[in-house]
């Protein structure tokens, strides 16, 4: 670990040099006119000349070898910070913090300085984050790819219980990580039409003319593996006007048309769309996403065609992984490629495209399936909707053929969905052009295979397959936990940070009382520091000796921070009414952000705070409860919060989680799961055991028998519960909210009126039950210990090194190049 | 966190704490949004370094009492420290307003002590005690309210 | 500690002439009552319109002295200024001692009893 990299005067001595050079001649500073800002610029310049140098050094040696390479496309990642982990990486930290500390200059202050790049909306690209690092840690040539948003996810301010949006503007032009690759810029075409032009044999040419011009320029941000030894990179695409590209477009000669710039071309890269499910219909949404594929196919052939004659190899050198349905033009824009550009025959081109593609489900939410309009896909990209009416045709062939006769399956299958507005079914696209398709997690593969595309799932069984999330162990337990970090490489060396495997070790110090004991205070060290965050950013001052119970995830129904409230809300009637005692006091622990235009998401954060507001103020509350809701959750926070939990959250409605990978932080970092049977959490269960987690509630089958039976009734909960009937009618009648008593009234009707579409009563009392029993077996503190440490120990499996090397092997036949 | 800090240190007597109440009322009145009462944050300092002087070294002269006064953007931070012996976390803990409350029919049960930890409870909006090193600091944290009231009150007038 | 002694009939006015009652002067406060109390005064009014601060030592004194009297008299309080009635409602002092604005006030409230 980097403890053992002594640190020698000569490396101190040559990293502050590199540090000044920067303040003096990057920042254009002296020494006490450099800012804390200044300073930290400074610093990750300083870091980034060691990853320019492996990172040349790494394109080499790929290039030796003819590697294949495998390219991520995913609309989102979310990096956090990076100095922290690069550091650790590069096994330079202690280097790093001894320079600086002889410098007067505090590493933790420096490391807060930078801002988190936050180029995503939540569990989606933080999983494309984590594999980033995984590839570059087994020496894997893979490949991030990307848009270079101007402004990421909003900031999330809290006013007075009210989410209020602000622009997250990440400071791209100054990141001191990204660097631009002007050379490499692309040309992308979009909007025109299609005209049939006989070509020199006189065969129908369809020719895609009058398009507008999109520039994209990538810039890259290193990737460091863990060792030091291999860096990628994650090379994100700005969108920028074309004016300076004129005249090379003239130059170019007749196939291209200099036109008239209708868009303004670099909104297209202005922002993040916030939200997981995107409005149908946004057409700077269908434009950001064509912009990703274009630019990195032009990418992607360009790097091929360097070191290639024909395409014949190209399978064999490429593989592309889309990261949901957002990238899924991918298919088109490469058949496009292949036909317009190096006139392959369509099925050579067709058979490429399949074996290079694979795509990833990330969402059984039937609102979150991707579809756009025909006759946007038609003004926006013609030759692309052409395209896609070829494939779908060929592939309805294929389909009749099997199964003749049978046109509702046609319709099922069909990628086109038929009604007064036609629609692309992107998720259709995906599966019919690649050769492989997988789920997050072994509950949700088989969901995508029986529930939500069965039909696919009957004509080609062999593309399913499941790869369950992972979660990389350097960040969030390395970085973010130092203390138990050092404990485990004490305890079992330092195996586990990059063969998480290893944890297993641990078990045999599950009922060490001298190990349980050192265990506990690196909670209770965690839990203190958790609360100063608390305090500073909420003004809620809690205590570390509590049960911190958290929930940390977006905020959604199908979630269920509603489920965590209304717990919360039973349990304040039952001490201040009832006068009876909690078994443990406690602290909720709340963040996440709400899509903005999701108003009942938004009502739930209002009623946290309210909630929160109520029972901290209130004296007979005497210190067995408090209420944070955190604000501007975000993937340093996460950090900060994921090592001082002892309670972690994962109740969503069974069969709504595609995965989770917040379940599998939290787990690692010993605390014990309160979930239901859905997601990733099915195998947490199974790889710590049925005593090390606390699991409740309806299951799959029971929620599908109950809407398909049409059986559930909340207000029969609500009737024969009196603690559902209570908690009910305490949000209804405005004690949470005095000055506006209806303000919580949609909630309420959300779940009685409009029939709990989420099952939070039906779930409730075994809820309450198990929250009990997790409150007693805390109170038992080397029970607890040992449960927790079980955890620690069991949770290697979800280490995204595991599941990158079953992508590797099972669908990009990717080899490291160490 | 930006801000800004004074150093107060005293020795360990009684004579002393007046001049620290004083120095720290006169420091809030200077500095600090009009919706904080100096009087009342130098209640809660008088009540720390009282604790101090009278606990912690037992009334013994000759030991420093620390009081670091801070301001931040949304807050006001003061920490007493000492180096005598420690307070069981307890007592913090345990200090809140609820014992304040009286019982009219036990004039004679009436507390003639305790009541200093928690009127700086219920004052301050943070109370950290940490001991640390042979150092024992009590944290007192208080923030500022938003819009209107945060104007800096104008003239020196008290803001009570 | 200085204080002002004044008769009015049987009560005791006694007016505190320093600007705190703290743990400094407690003890010293706490010895000029138990005086009074000693000396057959039952009916005391304590004037603290020039102690502009008190805190929990000085308020400990002041309960002291009421228990000194065992149920058998009463002590009145006239003069607080604004922050030092704070702390007084804060600590509950209000429910414990009769508080008047006035010394008149006070007088007039143990003449007619």
């Amino acid at each position: 670990m980097t403890k053992n990299a002594k640190t020698s005067k000569t490396a101190v001595t040559d990293f502050q040099k590199s540090i000044l050079y920067h303040v003096k001649y990057s920042s254009g500073k002296s020494r006490d006119q450099a800012s804390m800002r200044d300073y930290y610029k400074a610093v990750a310049l300083a870091v980034r000349e060691r990853l320019v140098d492996v990172m040349l050094a790494t394109k080499a040696r790929y290039e030796g070898e003819d590697a294949k390479r495998l390219y991520y496309l995913s609309m989102e990642f979310l990096m956090g910070r990076a100095l922290g982990n690069n550091l650790y990486n590069l096994g330079i930290f202690d280097l790093a913090k001894d320079a600086l500390s002889d410098m007067g200059i505090d590493m933790e202050e420096i490391r807060n300085s930078e801002v988190d790049a936050a180029l995503g909306n939540g569990g989606l690209g933080r999983l494309a984050a984590c594999f980033l690092d995984s590839l570059a840690t087994l020496g894997l040539p893979g490949y991030g790819y990307g848009i270079n948003y101007e402004f990421g996810i909003f900031r999330q301010e809290i006013d007075n219980g009210h989410q209020k949006e602000r622009p997250d503007h990440w400071y791209s032009e100054e990141n001191p990580w990204l660097m631009e690759r002007l050379e490499e810029a692309c040309i992308v075409p979009v909007y025109g039409r299609i005209e049939h032009l006989p070509d020199r044999s006189g065969n129908d040419n369809p020719m895609w003319l009058g398009w507008n011009i999109l520039i994209g320029v990538p810039h890259d941000v290193p990737i460091v593996g863990f060792g030091g030894k291999t860096v990628n990179y994650l090379r994100l695409f700005s969108a920028r006007s074309s004016d300076e590209f004129d005249m090379r477009i003239f130059n170019e000669g007749d196939y291209f048309k200099a036109v008239q710039q209708k868009i303004s071309s670099e909104t297209v890269s202005k922002v993040l769309y916030p939200c997981d499910s995107v409005e149908p219909g946004k057409e700077l949404r269908l434009v950001q996403e064509y912009f990703l594929v274009a630019c990195a196919v032009r990418d992607i052939m360009r790097r091929y065609l360097g070191d290639h004659e024909t395409l014949d190899a190209f399978a064999d050198k490429v593989a592309i992984q889309l990261n949901d349905t957002h990238p899924a033009l991918t298919v088109a824009e490469l058949v496009r490629t292949f036909i317009d550009e190096h006139d392959l025959d369509w099925e050579e081109a067709w058979q490429i495209t399949e074996a290079t593609l694979g795509y990833t489900n990330h969402t059984l939410l039937p609102e979150a399936l991707e579809t756009w309009p025909v006759p946007l896909l038609e003004h926006v990209l013609p030759r692309h909707l052409q395209i896609i009416y070829e494939i779908n045709h060929r592939f309805l062939k294929k389909v009749s053929a099997r199964w003749p006769n049978d046109g509702d399956r046609v319709r099922r299958m069909s990628i086109i969905e038929e009604g007064d507005t036609k629609q692309v079914r992107m998720a259709h696209l995906s599966i019919v052009g690649s050769h492989s398709v997988n789920g997050v997690a072994a509950l949700h593969s088989e969901l995508v295979k029986t529930s939500l595309v069965p039909d696919f799932y009957q004509l080609w069984p062999e593309k399913f397959n499941n790869k369950t999330n992972g979660v990389t162990q350097r960040r969030w337990l390395l970085k973010s936990n130092p203390l138990l970090s050092e404990l485990i490489t004490e305890t079992i060396g330092d195996g586990w940070i990059i063969d998480s495997g290893k944890l297993r070790q641990l078990e045999a110090y599950a009922d060490d009382d001298a190990f349980q004991k050192r265990f506990l205070d690196i909670k209770k060290a965690n839990k203190e520091k958790l609360a100063e965050v608390i305090l500073d950013t909420t003004r809620v001052q809690v205590d570390p000796e509590t049960l911190f119970d958290v929930q940390i995830k977006r905020i959604h129904e199908y979630k269920r921070q509603l489920l965590g409230v209304l717990h919360i809300i039973y349990q304040y009637l039952h001490l201040v009414n009832d006068h009876v005692e909690l078994t443990v006091p406690k602290t909720y622990v709340f963040a996440g952000k709400a899509a903005p235009g999701y108003f009942l998401a938004k009502l739930i954060i209002n009623l946290i705070c309210s909630v929160g507001d109520v029972i901290n103020k209130d004296r007979r509350v005497n210190r067995q409860m408090k209420v944070a809701f955190m604000p501007d959750y975000r993937v340093s926070l996460a950090e900060r919060i994921v090592p001082a939990a002892d309670l972690s959250q994962q109740i969503s409605t069974a069969g709504m989680e595609a995965s989770g990978t917040g379940n599998m932080k939290l787990a690692m970092n010993g605390a014990l799961t309160i979930g239901t049977l859905d997601g990733a959490n099915v195998e947490i269960l199974e790889e710590v055991g049925e005593e090390n987690i606390y699991i409740f509630g309806l299951k799959v089958e029971d929620i599908r028998h109950m809407r398909n039976g049409g059986g559930y009734d909340p207000w029969a909960y609500y009737n024969e519960n009196p603690n559902i009937k209570r908690v009910m009618d305490a949000i209804g009648s405005g004690m949470f909210s005095p000055q506006n008593p209806g303000l919580f009234h949609p909630i309420c009707d959300s779940i009685l009126r409009h029939g709990d579409y989420y099952f939070h009563l039906a779930d409730f009392q075994p809820y309450l039950e198990t929250q009990e029993k997790a409150s007693r077996e805390y109170r038992d503190r080397s029970l607890w210990a040992r449960k927790a440490i079980l955890n620690v120990a069991r949770t290697g499996k979800f280490s995204s090194d595991r599941t990158i090397l079953e992508y590797a092997r099972e669908i990009w036949n990717l080899q490291p190049v160490p | 966190m930006e801000h800004k800090e004074i150093k107060l240190v005293i020795d360990s007597e009684l004579k002393n704490v007046s001049l620290v109440g004083r120095t720290i009322n006169g420091l809030v009145s200077m500095v600090s949004p009009c919706d904080i009462s100096p009087h009342d944050i130098e209640l809660c300092v008088v009540e720390a370094v009282n604790n101090c002087v009278e606990h912690a070294y037992g009334k013994q002269r000759g030991h420093e009492v620390e009081v670091r006064f801070a301001l931040g953007q949304d807050r006001l931070v003061v920490d007493v420290c000492d180096t005598g012996k420690p307070m069981d976390q307890r007592h913090l803990a345990e200090a809140d307003v609820a014992m304040l409350e009286i019982d009219h029919d036990d004039i004679d049960g009436l507390a003639e002590q305790g009541r200093g930890l928690p009127i700086i409870k219920e004052i301050m909006d943070a109370v950290i005690y940490q001991s640390k090193g042979g150092k024992n600091c009590l944290s007192l944290t208080k923030f500022f309210g938003s819009g209107e009231k945060t104007r800096r009150c104008t003239g020196g007038q008290d803001g009570d | 500690m200085e204080i002002e002694q004044r008769r009015e009939g049987d009560i005791l006015v006694a007016k505190i002439l320093n600007d705190r009652l703290d743990a400094r002067g407690a003890d010293d406060f706490r010895k000029a009552m138990s005086g009074f109390v000693s000396d057959g005064n039952r009916r005391i009014i304590l004037d603290i319109s020039a102690v502009d601060f008190v805190d929990s030592s000085g308020l400990g004194a002041l309960v002291s002295a009421l228990k000194l009297m065992g149920g058998d008299g009463d002590i009145l309080i006239c003069g607080a200024p604004d922050p030092v009635m704070r702390m007084f409602k804060l600590t509950r002092m209000n429910k414990v001692f009769r508080i008047f604005e006035e010394q008149q006030d006070a007088v007039r409230a143990l003449s007619v009893e």
